[in-house]
């Protein structure tokens, strides 16, 4: 990640602070020391152990997108909902799936912190951006 | 000359609610020494090791590498690989893509049992229990780490594969540290250099069997 997306990282999450957790992608870029193919590696792991994360998490991101797309005003909403979502898929992602295989992602060098949260800000820049990208569209088309 | 590396873990401090699991427990072990780890079931071997690994949050533990001033305690996993006492592949995943994760060469496990020749594309939940526990035994050890902590690596495996993986631990002490927990105390006391039991939260160094007689692991 390049200077430039630190900085604006460390506006964002200073800004709004209900961005603070995007201060994550940060960390763990800064950890990785430097090596910007490790936190892709990363998040190549995610997807494996991830799935059910992101599958919920993108359902929710559509159905969010389809009131913002018919009322830009719902952002803050759509936001609010968004958040709240984060550790309810959390705590059901860890009541329901097997806690031994958290080890099998510890012993390839990703922390409990980046196993848990990987998923969630991967997938909430995602959500940023398809909500920015639909409000614009759902504006040109009215 | 293979350096040697040591692995020091201090001070840890265990407890569920009110329950105190651990208190003070310490463990150590270093390259070319097999460490064994003894205790009943609940005294908190496995806890003391997913401590280690960053699985669970102890109140306090202390981690040290070698002489290094400082531990990365979030990335132990970069340089401790750990076999759970459960079956930790994933079950979606097959052999031949978590060897491959692990950067394991498949080829070894059948050069070991040759019996996996045709299971690289099983996925752990189509083997059988024994089985995921060679595989996921024999991926660890070989996997490029300093220290390597097997929790109970003799359950559900027949006794002429419990040999094998004896053998295959005096094998791999040369080159990596190896902590190793089991109720089967005697295959274990056959292959550690430092034997420790683990009882009240507390460790002790135990140096025969009549010091496991005496702590009331063991009957006479």
């Amino acid at each position: 990640m390049s200077r430039f997306g630190f900085v604006v990282i460390d506006l964002i999450s200073k800004c709004v602070p209900e961005y603070a957790f995007i201060y994550d992608v940060k960390l763990i870029t800064l950890s990785s020391t430097g090596n910007c193919m490790t936190i892709f590696k990363k998040i190549g792991l995610s997807k494996r152990y991830g799935k059910a994360i992101y599958a919920i998490s993108v359902a929710l991101t559509l159905a969010i997108a389809s009131l913002v797309f018919f009322n830009p005003y719902a952002i803050p909403m759509a936001l609010l909902l968004k958040l709240v979502s984060i550790p309810i898929i959390l705590y059901l992602y860890t009541t329901f799936t097997k806690n031994t295989e958290i080890y099998f992602y510890l012993n390839l060098g990703l922390s409990r912190k980046e196993y848990y949260s990987i998923p969630f800000v991967v997938e909430f820049i995602g959500f940023i951006l398809f909500i920015t990208l639909i409000a614009y569209l759902g504006n040109a088309i009215r | 000359m293979q350096s040697v590396n040591r692995l020091l873990v201090d001070s840890v401090h265990l407890e569920f609610d009110r329950l105190q699991v651990l208190q003070s427990a310490y463990i150590t072990a270093q390259t070319g020494r097999v460490t064994g780890v003894l205790g009943r079931n609940g005294c908190g071997k496995s806890c003391l090791f997913k401590c280690i690994m960053g699985g669970i949050k102890p109140q306090n533990i202390f981690v040290r590498f070698n002489d290094e001033p400082e531990t990365d305690y979030g990335h132990i996993g970069k340089r401790v690989k750990y076999l759970p006492q459960n079956v930790f592949m994933p079950t979606n995943m097959t052999l031949g893509e978590a060897y491959e994760l692990y950067g394991v060469d498949y080829d070894g496990l059948v050069a070991f049992d040759n019996k996996f020749h045709t299971y690289q594309r099983l996925t752990a939940g189509q083997l059988s229990g024994g089985e995921v526990r060679i595989a996921e035994m024999y991926m660890v050890l070989n996997s490029d780490a300093e220290f390597c902590i097997l929790d109970e690596p003799f359950s559900n495996v027949a006794p002429k594969h419990v040999e094998m993986m004896q053998r295959l631990i005096q094998t791999h002490k040369a080159t990596k540290g190896i902590i190793i927990s089991d109720h089967m105390y005697e295959q274990v006391m056959d292959i550690t250099d430092d034997l420790f039991l683990l009882r009240d939260g507390y460790t002790f160094p135990i140096k025969s069997r009549e010091d496991l007689i005496h702590h009331g692991s063991i009957l006479r």
